[in-house]
């Protein structure tokens, strides 16, 4: 079981910057796309795991191109309309899309895998982009094994290193030089956008600097943007509905923005008795909430998350008791908020 | 339209596992729940949990009380969602097992993501599948799901959002919804000629066999030994009525609209006017949706003198009633299932047995068992088969006799003796996957 106080220190300072990478990322491809640096087309997230960068997508759709089947339907919340499936593709079962939506492109991050084998896949597919002239941000933890698969491309498309701390971080020339000498964890760049992002309402994210020098974020997201469906009917339920929900069994999925350590607030409506005995899981990791506080709107989950680990989709299963979801309907995610501290 | 589909998706490579037990996550229904695809699996559990690193997943909110029921076996018994979150895990194995019944139903969510090697114990599919959409509220995707099988629902039994408005009939019979679950398995396992002929036929063109990471193997459904005799079978006996003089005629198991119940009700009034000794009583829980045995009994034996319906029994409780059988009635009709273990079960009692001549049950074969058709004679041919049964009563001896050399004839249809060809199963489809 994994306790409140334990989740952040869970690891030590220096490999939780390679946990907490996917934040810098997306807080900078975020903040590149929000000042108009990057050309037409969409970013592209080149992945094996299922993720989602929040940020990024508050800026405009995103496509995600993966290595690995996936197995869950995610979703963006559309403005006046019903949930619209994330757009995924998985690179093995449509080369030819994947291939022309990389060409495509206005930016191609890549999370390079855990394991060598979709690496060498990925590195297929980065070699594409930078054919066609995409600016390309590879990323990882320096230990990752997927790593000697890009040397070849690093070195043929001169990709030069960006400081970013002990994560391990590759840019072509154009974007290295946005990234400028802070490298990809400027804190200074991130409070920037945080302020645009509340100024424009495109995004409920509170940036604070500790004392530290570190930076904690605190992003409240529609729970439509994070839920996952692992079934036909629960994905039909949930586009129809428009509502985080939770199937008949009480069984649902979140998927955590970036895969950090992080402590999580749910708000979960319609339930019918105590949930405090839910089943909840991420990885090997059997979690107990810290608090269940019950008011007239849900129940208020609070979790403390631990990092996704390599290899795993950032995803967070709950099972609720049986006797919290009532005969004739779902419960659902009517709120989230996640809360993670940078390193 | 979705463009995701819970269908078809790839296996990724698994790692190999030099020396170690691999996971083995097992699907299944689970003691103590009242269904026998658990009992049938727990027979398997102990020699499993030896072989593997044995998880069991229950469905979401049934994982206290099957790990109660377990406790002290060598495996773990695991909640969807920690299931869930520890996939993928190309180190694990799968084993679905799946009936034709809505306790299966939480499978159906998984095996088409996860594939595995899948026991399937029926043919027909689908019920199952229809619980599942009724229990997840998406009827409206039935037809679909029925499409998707390669079948066309008739027109008039569909609604305008696509649900069944009513079964039809004869759609019921064909091999259904097995199509899908065997274009997702990694191995399969059929108990039966007969069901593996109409599996084959369902999954018309799903590519099956090893060579095409589908082996697929007929095991048999085990045959336990005769229960030792129950201290207090004197007690059961005499809490159900049954006399020492009595000749008693059972119908074991769930009392279902395909038993034949009226037909075996109308044979034994025929029979107990000649034979007043004779006792019939229906040996399980009641599904009065379907058929309303005890409102029938009691309007054709207004004084309270006719058949006991006895409710839900506990295996003891079935195995002394079967063990004091003079008859018993295993009539499922229509049938899409295997033999599901009741006729095995009732020919160790060492009574006579009456069985339908359809599907898998002629298939197993014992000396006390007669067949029967369906059809305009099935109740005369009920009715000789008491008669027979009353003209040839055995002594105590005898039946003791018969039951030993039934037990000994079945040994090597027992769980343990089974079980090595479930491993090599198991072990070959985990090297197709390799």
């Amino acid at each position: 079981m994994i306790d409140a106080d334990s989740v952040l220190a869970s690891a030590p300072t220096s490999p939780r910057v390679g946990l907490v990478i996917d934040v810098w990322v997306d807080l900078f491809a975020a903040a590149v796309a929000r000042n108009g640096a990057l050309g037409n087309g969409l970013p592209v997230v080149l992945t094996d795991t299922l993720r989602a960068l929040p940020l990024l997508e508050t800026q405009g759709p995103v496509g995600w191109i993966h290595t690995a089947p996936w197995r869950y339907q995610d979703y963006m919340a559309v403005a006046q309309g019903q949930p619209a499936p994330r757009l995924r593709i998985e690179a093995a079962g449509a080369p030819g899309d994947a291939t022309r939506l990389l060409r495509r492109s206005s930016l191609c991050l890549a999370a390079v895998p855990a394991d060598r084998a979709p690496a060498i896949q990925m590195a297929a597919l980065v070699s594409k982009a930078l054919q066609a002239r995409v600016p390309v941000l590879l990323y990882g933890p320096p230990a990752a094994a997927g790593w000697p698969a890009f040397e070849g491309i690093i070195r043929q498309g001169a990709l030069q290193p960006v400081q970013a701390s002990d994560a391990r971080v590759l840019a072509s020339a154009g974007l290295a030089g946005l990234l400028g000498d802070a490298g990809l964890c400027d804190i200074e760049r991130a409070l920037t956008l945080s302020a645009q992002l509340a100024r424009s309402r495109q995004a409920d994210l509170l940036l604070e600097r500790m004392h530290d020098g570190r930076v904690k974020l605190r992003l409240r997201i529609d729970p439509v943007q994070v839920v996952a469906a692992g079934s036909q009917t629960l994905a039909h339920h949930i586009a129809h509905e428009g509502r985080a929900l939770f199937n008949s069994r009480g069984l649902g999925a979140i998927l955590l923005p970036w895969g950090a350590p992080c402590q999580a607030r749910l708000l979960l409506r319609n339930v019918r008795a105590r949930v405090d005995s839910s089943a909840i899981a991420l990885g090997e990791h059997a979690i107990s909430p810290t608090a269940v506080d019950y008011t007239d709107h849900g129940a208020f989950l609070r979790l403390a998350v631990p990092a996704v680990a390599p290899g795993q989709d950032a995803l967070l299963h709950l099972s609720l008791p049986r006797d919290a979801v009532p005969g004739d309907g779902f419960c659902d995610i009517g709120a989230a908020e996640f809360t993670v501290e940078t390193a | 339209m979705f463009n995701f589909s819970d269908t078809g998706l790839r296996t990724p490579p698994p790692a190999r596992w030099p020396g170690a037990r691999r996971r083995l996550y097992l699907f299944s229904p689970l003691p103590p729940q009242r269904n026998g695809l658990a009992d049938y699996i727990v027979e398997y559990l102990p020699m499993l949990a030896a072989d593997f690193e044995l998880c069991l997943v229950a469905e979401s909110g049934r994982t206290a009380e099957a790990s109660a029921a377990l406790a002290g076996m060598r495996l773990k018994v695991l909640d969807e969602a920690a299931f869930l979150a520890r996939q993928p895990e190309p180190g694990a194995q799968i084993l679905y097992n799946v009936g034709n019944n809505g306790d299966c139903a939480y499978m159906l969510d998984h095996l088409h993501r996860f594939p595995g090697t899948v026991i399937v114990h029926d043919v027909s599919l689908f019920y199952l599948h229809q619980v599942a959409l009724q229990m997840e509220r998406a009827n409206g995707m039935f037809n679909h799901w029925v499409r998707d099988t390669g079948y066309e629902v008739p027109a008039d039994f569909v609604g305008r959002d696509g649900s069944l408005t009513r079964t039809p009939g004869l759609l019921y019979q064909e091999c259904l919804m097995v199509r899908r679950i065997a274009g997702s398995a990694r191995g399969l396992m059929l108990h039966s000629r007969y069901a593996e002929a109409r599996f084959r036929g369902g999954a018309f063109d799903v590519p099956l066999g090893i060579e095409h990471g589908r082996p697929v193997e007929r095991i048999p459904h085990f045959v336990l030994p005769p229960a030792p005799a129950a201290a207090d079978a004197q007690e059961v006996l005499q809490r159900f009525g049954v006399e020492s003089g009595d000749i008693l005629l059972l119908v074991p198991g769930f009392l279902t609209g395909n038993k034949m119940l009226y037909e075996v009700l109308v044979a034994f009034a025929r029979a107990r006017a000649a034979h007043p000794r004779l006792k019939l009583l229906f040996a399980g829980e009641e599904r009065a949706s379907e058929y309303a045995v005890s409102d029938r009994i009691r309007r054709l034996w207004p004084d309270g003198d006719g058949p006991r319906v006895t409710g839900y029994l506990d295996a003891r409780e079935l195995d002394v009633l079967l063990g004091r059988a003079d008859l018993s009635f295993v009539l499922r009709y229509p049938t899409y299932g295997e033999t599901s273990g009741i006729l095995p079960r009732a020919v160790m009692g060492g009574g006579r047995v009456v069985t339908v001549d359809i599907g898998s049950y002629p298939e197993f074969e014992s000396p006390l068992i007669d067949h029967v058709s369906i059809g305009a004679g099935l109740v005369d041919a009920l009715h000789a088969s008491i008669e027979s049964a009353c003209a040839g009563l055995p002594s105590a001896a005898a039946r003791a006799e018969r039951r030993a050399a039934e037990a000994q004839r079945v040994e090597s249809l027992s769980p343990r003796a089974l079980y090595p060809r479930v491993r090599k199963l198991l072990d070959t489809a985990w090297e197709g996957v390799r």
